[in-house]
């Protein structure tokens, strides 16, 4: 069992007092210049796109209206963003943390305690105003693609917004593979509108919410 | 003396799970069992929520209800307020499960591993054959206690002698100690703390305390009543169906008690000289026959069959042993009025046919873990029904034998007194549902069930009995159908109108956003 512990071993700034060191600066601007830098590079092989993503990188941000560029992506591929009401997102597990016990058994019954491990987190009036109950198999859509698996009613969700915990789709191994739970990973895209000036993105997504496991057609899923 | 308790801080508690993991790897316990248990309960309505997790498990009661049930004595409570099982006298009859109003017992069949590909060391090395079958739970770690005690070890203090949940916490939400040691940390904190303990008015009297504020800053509140929440099955607060006591179960309260009635409904007849020696034979031997497939059914259900009859060991308090006693003066009192009629073997015949049907009304009545078999009108409707049942098939049985007892207006008279009285136990078993505790999920089953069984079982051959000199065939009829209906709404009652005691927070912390917030502090930091 666990025993004393010395909060030395726990918390990083004894530490950094101890060496003498600075937290360091919130500004990163060594991404800004590790920025031009792989500019440079880009425009030598005739590659601009870059550019738009380093401008976002700024000292002080300035005001921009950020869910545009999640809801504006359905119509990059020409889809209708009015079909996507909902945005997706995703959390991590507590339980499974990195994710290297997902192969334990032992781990799935647990975590099966916590709200979401099995399915869908969805807004109880919400779900109840598309005819979903609880349990119900669901499919969840988005312009990128499709992710299935059951609703989980919950008040402590706001009404346009589903959750999928972990993303537990990508499991090869044993055990893990067979979930069959949803995942944010199956429904965002791979496109340079959602990449940020990090090379990165939010893990969000605009999606719709279908009764059933539907077979829905023009998706990559 | 001591007293080893717990205190759970809901303010604490992160729903890490870690104390389940905690006690599953120390007791080895299968899968699919958690003795320690941490549930996640959301509160209130979208955007005034709050969620917290409760911790749940033997809560190692002063008064355990577990514990009278029990017919065997296995389950027992140590003075120093353990609740104990002995694994070697437990026949798994599951009373104690269905008595328990904290869902913390449960019963295993057959050994299951983890990995279908097979046992993993850890199972290997602790298969606890000796867990299946039977009932088992929180034991506080009882090992742990005892052999650190054993070792000079304080339990609470020093985590090898703490059980394995209270050692793991990682934010310190669970504490394990000594109740009567005014200075463990559980004495403590409830000295210091309100606390409340779960179910505080089924007079269990928990060893586990559970805070729910933080001193001087956050008092707490008394969470609103939410109807949806209790009718919703997913609500991890809203107990669901037991299935410990399946049909094999509801068999023998079906058919046992139909057959208790006819044989208690024909010894009054026969002691009022309706019924002939010939016909009271006849009358013992079918309801002794009726009673023996009950019996069988239930004895399929045990889990350690070979010792069912450690069965008879608790008498004191266990209606489980007293029906046994009866069962064991029944059977071979039946047979002595067919070897060698006697009024005495009559008269014990029918006491014991008599004290089975109280039996069994008691049984289900002191499983305090279903509210819906803890209502007062349990054990009254379970015997009045068993009367009516008995007297159904009497009519039919003795119109068979070509008996005069058939139509006679006594019978048919006390039918429809019996009738009227079944049906009004029927209904103020409905009405007084959610007085009695009954949640909504077994109020809709009973709302459902009810007129029909009131229709089938009690009303109709009422009426037809009341018909019955005029209409003779219309008390065959009655008959059956009082007799079909009440086997009915036994089984019924006891593998449908069974959901559990679900958990319940008379107060919970101040919390979450609008209705839910805290209150502004009293004095805000400078």
């Amino acid at each position: 069992m666990i025993g004393p512990f010395s909060r030395l071993e726990w918390y990083l700034q004894p530490r950094l007092k101890e060496q003498g060191l600075r937290f360091e600066i919130p500004y990163q601007e060594r991404i800004k210049r590790h920025g031009e830098q792989l500019k440079r590079r880009l425009h030598e092989n005739g590659i601009n796109w870059w550019d738009h993503q380093l401008t976002e990188y700024e000292p002080f941000p300035e005001y921009e209206r950020f869910p545009d560029i999640w809801e504006n992506y359905a119509s990059e591929v020409g889809r209708d963003p009015a079909e996507f009401p909902f945005w997706a997102v995703t959390s991590r597990s507590m339980q499974y943390a990195w994710g290297a016990n997902v192969g334990l058994p032992l781990i799935r019954e647990m975590a099966q305690n916590i709200s979401g491990h099995d399915g869908v987190i969805v807004n109880r009036t919400r779900a109840r105003e598309l005819g979903i109950s609880e349990g119900d198999p669901i499919t969840i859509e988005s312009a990128a693609g499709t992710t299935q698996g059951r609703a989980h009613l919950r008040e402590g969700i706001r009404p346009d917004t589903v959750l999928m915990i972990g993303q537990f789709d990508h499991w090869a191994t044993p055990l893990a593979k067979d979930f069959g739970v949803a995942s944010l990973n199956s429904v965002t895209a791979l496109s340079l509108s959602l990449t940020d000036g990090t090379g990165s993105g939010a893990d969000l997504m605009r999606v719709a919410v279908h009764k059933g496991h539907l077979d829905l057609k023009g998706t990559d899923a | 003396m001591t007293r080893w308790g717990m205190t759970v801080d809901l303010n604490r508690c992160v729903g890490c799970q870690t104390c389940t993991i905690a006690c599953k790897h120390a007791n080895a316990t299968p899968p699919g069992v958690q003795w320690r248990k941490v549930i996640d309960v959301e509160m209130g309505t979208f955007p005034d929520v709050q969620r917290l997790f409760v911790v749940t498990g033997c809560q190692h009661c002063e008064e355990p209800p577990c514990v009278p049930v029990c017919p065997s004595g296995a389950t027992a409570r140590r003075d120093d307020g353990l609740v104990t099982i002995d694994y070697d006298m437990c026949i798994g009859c599951a009373s104690c499960v269905v008595a328990c109003p904290y869902q913390a017992r449960t019963i295993v069949h057959e050994k299951e591993n983890y990995y279908r590909e097979g046992a993993t060391a850890q199972e290997l090395q602790r298969p606890h054959t000796e867990r299946l079958g039977v009932a088992n739970k929180c034991t506080f770690c009882i090992e742990r206690v005892d052999d650190g005690i054993a070792a000079g070890l304080t339990p609470g203090k020093d985590m090898d002698a703490t059980p394995a949940c209270a050692a793991s916490c990682i934010a310190s939400a669970l504490k394990f100690g000594d109740y009567d040691d005014p200075d463990s940390d559980v004495s403590q904190l409830v000295r210091d703390n309100k606390t409340f303990q779960m179910h505080e008015q089924l007079g269990t009297n928990p060893r586990v305390r559970y805070l729910y504020e933080v001193p001087a800053t956050m008092p707490g509140h008394t969470p609103d009543r939410d109807d949806d929440a209790e009718a919703d099955p997913a609500n991890p607060l809203v107990g669901k169906r037991q299935h410990f006591w399946d049909y094999r179960a509801a068999m023998n309260f079906a058919l046992g008690g139909m057959a208790a009635g006819l044989a208690v409904v024909g010894w009054l007849m026969y002691l009022a000289g309706f019924l002939d020696t010939s016909d009271m034979q006849g009358v013992n031997f079918a309801a002794s026959g009726i009673m023996a497939v009950g019996l069988f059914f239930v004895f399929l259900k045990l889990g350690r069959k070979m010792r069912f009859l450690y069965v008879l060991l608790r008498p004191q308090t266990s209606w489980m042993t007293r029906e046994t006693y009866c069962v064991a003066a029944f059977f071979p009192a039946v047979a002595l009025t067919l070897l060698a009629p006697h009024p005495a073997w009559f008269a014990i015949a029918g006491l014991a046919a008599a004290g089975f049907l109280i039996s069994q009304g008691q049984i289900l009545f002191t499983s305090k873990g279903i509210p819906s078999w803890r209502a007062p009108q349990v054990p009254w409707m379970l015997m009045a029904t068993g009367l009516m049942e008995g007297l159904g098939l009497l009519i039919v049985i003795t119109a068979v034998l070509g008996s005069a007892a058939a139509a006679n207006g006594l019978l048919t008279l006390a039918g429809v007194g019996l009738a009227m009285i079944n049906a009004y136990l029927v209904l103020s078993y409905k009405w007084a549902g959610p007085e009695n505790g009954i949640g909504p999920l077994a109020m809709s089953d009973i709302n459902r069930l009810a007129p029909i069984i009131i229709g089938v079982a009690y009303a109709v051959p009422g009426a037809l009995l009341a018909i019955a000199s005029a209409v003779p065939v219309a008390a065959i009829v009655a008959g059956l159908m009082a007799a079909a209906g009440g086997f009915t709404w036994k089984f019924m009652l006891v593998t449908r109108i069974c959901h559990q005691q679900g958990f319940a927070l008379p107060k919970v912390p101040q919390r979450g956003s609008g209705k839910m917030a805290a209150p502004a502090r009293l004095h805000p930091a400078a």
